[in-house]
């Protein structure tokens, strides 16, 4: 078993990427959340944004730009009955791939690609694009710093909503 | 196909309607709508010339052309525009479609360009819209363009308000100063937030909606829905404001809601609410989670509004929030930030929304990172309420399409409506009277009775 520590392996960091997915997935979104560190962040860029690697949401309208605590009420939301876009739960399916990570000094950053099926009341849409990470090991694991989703859109004119977590 | 379901007598009461689409009865005190109105593909075609084709339709804002030269490319009621600010300053709205063989002509979203060059033959349109070489040379006659046939072709008028353009595709419409009539005083109160001037913030929220256009002017100014639609906002408010013992204010608000607000028609199909959502306002309403910095900011604001306009207009325009349709499909909602927003009818039963964030050009950066948090906290594709609004549009469309009722409906409040003009009445926000000012003009003008013509 290879050693937890820096140098880290894609393969580690592939491992905690999939656990999101699947967490995701399996509609666990209060354990998902508790992947975030206490200070951590949660973006979505607004499609058609340009330089969505380093837009900044305090001069740049964004999707969603949470911090643990948007986070925590975003995801309480999400699993009322009152959240009617996602009443009932839409289906999801989160692939993630191309995982390289970038450096790992001072930080951990890792760049990735996604493709995530969405479907609800026999419609399915797509949603792609790349997420850029700021991770932090812990306990044998990671916890996310910050997440930032940046989709391959010039609009949302094919999905309408961006409800689900990407 | 507007036959009645069986059963149905049809109109009723004294007969205030034109299009044969909407039903007024006052001595019922019933407002409704027929479903063809929203589920009709041939209703659709119908008010796309007639509605689209007499009404003011918004373009877009003085702030996103910065410098001569500079443009922006956007479809407004299905017709591809180009609005510029040409090398001289003078503000055009061209059809972006080659005079030759009719290729798009310009390609970008926005940019800026002393040229618009069609991919196609090479044929060169100046930012005034004049054509000014046709690509390899010789092969036409001297006179061909003499009377400036193959220049762009402009919208028959483009006017603006406050900064605000709109384009009319009928030559002969009224201005558009008298086409806004009580919408002109709302954008006032908007504007005259500043004295720098407002400007629209990038990060446009572009998306689609499946579903007829109408359905979100009404929902706009809607405020029946929020008690319901709304619980997780209302929930997730109270819970940011509990640290400050602010969720009192907004218990306060839920206790007795209808009291909460007013709702108007403000002629020619205009409508809005006006009330008091205990969120906090960047321009001038100030609520503790924002910190002693915003506060500062915000009751020197507060303080010149009213040195400006006087102590009733500046708490107006600080503290109440005002959700409006502009005839057809214009919202501007100034409550916890500032949106334009407009949707484009593609057909039916599907639009395509643009809703961008607007703020003083002179805002500290504090405030507009609050006001573009307000905005994207409660508004948007992703947001906390939005994305359910959408959602309600959607299941409206899907109901009307797959039943055979033949009616929707917009009573409230009608059991005590007075006013003779439906456009201009009024009630507590939570009535539908807005919603009626908006179907009466729609019914005036799908069916002839009124043409908005000078």
């Amino acid at each position: 078993m290879a050693t937890f520590g820096k140098p880290f392996t894609r393969e580690q960091v592939e491992d905690f990427l999939f656990l999101e997915a699947e967490l995701l997935d399996s509609w666990s979104l209060p354990q998902w959340r508790d992947l975030f560190t206490a200070d951590g962040k949660y973006y979505i860029v607004t499609p058609g944004v340009e330089n969505g690697d380093t837009a900044s949401p305090q001069e740049v309208l964004f999707l969603v730009a949470d911090d643990l605590e948007r986070l925590n009420q975003r995801v309480e939301r999400l699993m009322k009955k009152g959240a009617h876009a996602e009443y009932p739960h839409s289906k999801t399916r989160h692939l993630v791939t191309n995982v390289r990570i970038v450096s790992q000094e001072p930080e951990i950053k890792v760049r990735s690609n996604f493709v995530t099926y969405r479907t609800k009341f026999d419609q399915t849409v797509v949603f792609m694009g790349h997420h850029i990470y700021r991770l932090e090991p812990e306990d044998r694991s990671f916890r996310i710093r910050e997440k930032r989703c940046v989709l391959d859109f010039d609009s949302l004119s094919q999905q309408g909503k961006a409800t689900i977590l990407l | 196909m507007l036959a009645g379901a069986p059963g149905d007598s049809g109109m009723r009461g004294n007969g205030e309607c034109y299009s044969g689409l909407v039903e007024a009865d006052r001595g019922r005190g019933t407002f409704r709508v027929r479903r063809d109105a929203y589920r009709s593909p041939d209703v659709f075609a119908q008010e796309l010339e007639v509605v689209f084709g007499r009404c003011w339709l918004y373009l877009g804002h003085e702030s996103e052309l910065v410098k001569n030269g500079d443009f922006v490319t956007r479809r407004v009621a299905g017709r591809d525009m180009i609005f510029n600010r040409d090398r001289k300053g003078a503000v055009h709205a061209f059809f972006n479609s080659c005079t030759h063989r009719g290729a798009t002509v310009c390609r970008e979203r926005h940019g800026s360009a002393k040229n618009f060059t069609c991919p196609y033959h090479g044929w060169v349109f100046s930012s005034e819209g004049k054509l000014v070489d046709q690509g390899v040379k010789g092969g036409y006659a001297p006179q061909f363009n003499c009377d400036g046939r193959y220049d762009l072709m402009q919208a028959a008028r483009l006017e603006h308000y406050r900064g605000f353009y709109f384009v009319n595709f009928n030559a002969r419409a009224i201005g558009l100063a008298e086409y806004l009539a009580g919408a002109r005083e709302i954008i006032d109160l908007i504007a005259d937030q500043t004295e720098a001037g407002q400007q629209i913030v990038s990060g446009a929220h572009e998306y689609v909606i499946h579903a007829n256009y109408k359905y979100l002017a009404e929902n706009s100014i809607d405020a029946y829905h929020a008690v319901s639609v709304h619980s997780t906002y209302f929930d997730f408010l109270t819970e940011r404001l509990r640290a400050s013992g602010g969720e009192a204010a907004v218990a306060k608000l839920m206790g007795d809601y209808p009291a909460g607000g007013r709702g108007s028609g403000l002629g020619n199909g205009h409508g809005m609410f006006e009330g008091f959502v205990p969120t906090g306002r960047p321009v001038a309403s100030w609520i503790p989670p924002w910190g002693p910095d915003a506060k500062r900011e915000i009751e020197r604001i507060r303080a010149r509004l009213t040195e400006r306009f006087g102590v009733e207009t500046a708490m107006r325009i600080a503290e109440t929030q005002k959700n409006m349709v502009i005839f057809p499909n214009l919202v501007l909602n100034d409550h916890v930030a500032i949106t334009v927003r407009s949707f484009q009818p593609e057909t039916h039963d599907r639009m395509r929304v643009t809703a961008w964030a607007m703020g003083p050009k002179d805002e500290i950066p504090q405030l507009r990172s609050i006001r573009l948090d307000n905005f994207l906290t409660f508004l948007g594709p992703a947001g906390f309420a939005t994305p359910d609004d959408n959602e309600m549009l959607e299941l409206c469309q899907n109901g009307a399409a797959h039943s055979p009722v033949s009616w929707t409906d917009m009573s409230r409040g009608m059991c005590t409506a007075r006013e003779d003009d439906m456009r201009v009445g009024s009630g507590p926000w939570t009535d539908e009277a807005q919603m009626r000012a908006y179907w009466t003009q729609w019914d005036r003008i799908m069916g002839g009775a009124e043409t908005l013509e000078a």
